[in-house]
């Protein structure tokens, strides 16, 4: 049992000299390396005073050595190899102006997982969860927003790669490792204004997927006839320079379909799309239509709507590998 | 020696767990898989907490940054075969800490590295999923609210923000990295805690952590060649106090109030055997 009469705690708010009790939380208190012998009775002096002119010589102390974990952060292109892949990585590049639903696509991808709301594949790992949740952070109460958001991608000197290892459900053993490309809309706008800046995207030589998305809520209002040409010319330039691979596969993308469909315009980005997709003839593998409504805020259609079927698509196609000689 | 890590966020029921253990392994019943064989040299933490789990008192949480090693010492009644747990109490406040600095001590390290096991705990009286504002604003409406008129003050991401699914998949990673791909696979047992909450639902420990924290649960699926691994129910308690303290001080034999659910042959099966998730732990057997 502790002595409150014998022993004194070197801690300053200890409440050991009161209450026995040890604020480290050690138990019995006597086992606190501060805790030490009070001076013998004797003249009064201050209880500090006494304390501190019978104070042990301090021990050396062990300092603790640290280990680094993975540090989570988002990947750039020479940080891949971290990752350990299963596979042969395959790259998704999200583009489009900004505001288009890019980076919402790829967290509501992830809250899917988190949530459970995939049938046919499953979450195995990712090495940037940190940076995930803080993409996320804004669909959360504890960000104090209203309204669910994404934070806007800033432009950056090199491009960003969030990274998931997924599974079919069928086959959970059998690993894919999926990059996205988190690149702001300002950098794809440079891109379409300036053929000379898709060469600083380095990146886009090792897609295996490129999404052209297309910003619904603009296809709704007078915004729609730009929107319209801005994807075009995007797309032109992408089509127009070798930097993406031949058989990398294109996917247009209308987001934010619940806008749309609140605005009767379904067929206006159906044809939007087809006009894009007949724009590249056969300058890509394969190209693809997709209706995504993401993360719909008055909660209809449900969130996620089209995203396991465009991740499926991701799942079932990689550009095949280069042979020797080539 | 066995050695197995203990994993688990704050208020997961880890200390708790080991505390029955302890009484369970002592005072083993019929069909106890693990019964006690002597004792460690310092047992007075492991004695403290026992003590309070026979005399239905809360078992004192391990303090914030506090690090206890337990050392139990048994035998397994099948095979004769002697084990020595070794389980590092961590507060759970330490394994949040790994999430948030992305560090952790070298010894950690090594006892990682050193495991034959590892015990996942969760609870059923936490929540592992993330709240989005959509799901809120369903809440809300569904209530009868009405969102707030105050302009919203916006905060920077933090870890700690991070939902416990999350924090949890994170540190079964860094375990996986840490003992690199060439080391032995870690069986892993996923602990669900206060039990007794579920029981009844009609939902099996397996059923509840898909539905309750189903990023960990995809997670273990996906990575069962490394790290094949089993969920059970378990009460340590046997109810809650102080609630049902009385009654469950009146059970004459102790071990009577644990229950633990798990699956035996591809059936579930329940009983108050509080060793059977370290015997699956410790059975090379799938």
């Amino acid at each position: 049992m502790s002595d409150l009469k014998t022993k004194t705690c070197l801690q300053e708010g200890c409440p050991f000299s009161t209450t026995g009790e040890c604020q480290d939380g050690f138990n019995p208190a006597e086992e606190c390396p501060h805790l030490v012998d009070r001076p013998p009775a004797g003249p009064e002096r201050n209880v500090a005073e006494s304390a501190e002119s019978s104070m042990p010589e301090p021990e050396p102390v062990e300092q603790t050595v640290y280990v680094d974990l993975p540090s989570g952060d988002v990947l750039r292109l020479g940080d891949v190899q971290r990752i350990r892949p299963a596979s042969i990585p395959r790259m998704v590049v999200l583009a489009g102006p900004p505001d288009a639903g890019k980076t919402t696509i790829i967290t509501e991808i992830y809250d899917a997982f988190q949530l459970g709301r995939f049938d046919e594949h499953m979450f195995a790992e990712s090495s940037t969860l940190p940076a995930f949740e803080e993409r996320c952070f804004l669909n959360r109460p504890e960000s104090g927003a209203e309204n669910p958001d994404t934070e806007h991608t800033q432009p950056r000197v090199e491009p960003e790669f969030l990274h998931l290892r997924i599974a079919k459900v069928a086959t959970p053993s059998q690993h894919l490792d999926l990059l996205f490309g988190d690149i702001s809309g300002e950098d794809y706008e440079r891109v379409r204004n300036n053929a000379a800046a898709l060469q600083t995207m380095d990146h886009l030589r090792f897609a295996d997927h490129v999404l052209l998305v297309v910003d619904g809520a603009s296809l709704c209002d007078g915004r729609r006839h730009s929107a319209g040409l801005a994807a075009g010319q995007l797309l032109e330039r992408f089509a127009t320079d070798t930097t993406i691979p031949k058989d990398a596969q294109l996917h247009l993308v209308v987001s934010k379909m619940d806008i749309v469909e609140a605005h009767e315009a379904v067929p206006r980005a159906a044809r939007q799309l087809e006009i894009l997709a007949d724009s590249v003839g056969d300058r890509f593998a394969d190209v693809r239509q997709h209706f995504i409504a993401a993360r719909p805020l008055a909660g209809v259609p449900e969130a996620g709507t089209g995203l396991e079927a465009l991740l499926a698509t991701w799942v079932g196609y990689g550009r095949p590998l280069p042979t020797e000689g080539t | 020696m066995k050695r197995l890590q203990m994993v688990g966020l704050s208020g997961s029921g880890k200390t708790t767990f080991l505390a029955a253990l302890n009484w369970s392994t002592r005072h083993p019943s019929e069909d106890a898989r693990l019964v006690a064989d002597g004792q460690a040299d310092d047992t007075q933490y492991i004695n403290e907490r026992t003590h309070e789990w026979a005399a239905c008192e809360p078992v004192e949480k391990t303090p914030a940054g506090v690090h206890r090693l337990v050392e139990l010492w048994l035998r397994e009644t099948a095979t004769g075969e002697k084990v020595t747990l070794r389980c590092p109490d961590l507060s759970g406040e330490m394994y949040q800490d790994h999430w948030k600095t992305r560090q952790w001590p070298q010894e950690r390290d090594e006892e990682v590295s050193a495991s034959d096991g590892l015990l996942v705990f969760v609870s059923t009286k936490e929540r592992y999923l993330p709240t989005t504002l959509v799901e809120e604003a369903e809440l809300v409406a569904a209530v009868g609210g009405a969102p707030g008129a105050e302009v919203p003050h916006l905060e920077a991401w933090a870890p700690e923000h991070s939902c416990q699914q999350v924090q949890l998949v994170e540190l079964l990673q860094f375990i996986r990295n840490r003992r690199g791909l060439l080391a032995s696979p870690i069986r892993t047992c996923v602990v669900v805690s206060a039990w007794d909450l579920e029981h009844g639902s009609g939902s099996t420990p397996d059923e509840w952590l898909r539905r309750e924290a189903p990023l960990l649960w995809q997670a273990l699926q996906c990575n069962a060649e490394v790290m094949p691994s089993r969920v059970f129910g378990v009460s340590a308690q046997g109810g809650a106090y102080p609630t049902e303290a009385e009654r469950l001080r009146n059970i004459d034999e102790p071990v009577e109030r644990i229950m633990v659910v798990g699956t035996e042959h591809g059936q579930a099966a329940q009983n108050h055997d509080i060793t059977r998730p370290l015997a699956w732990l410790l059975r090379k057997e799938p």
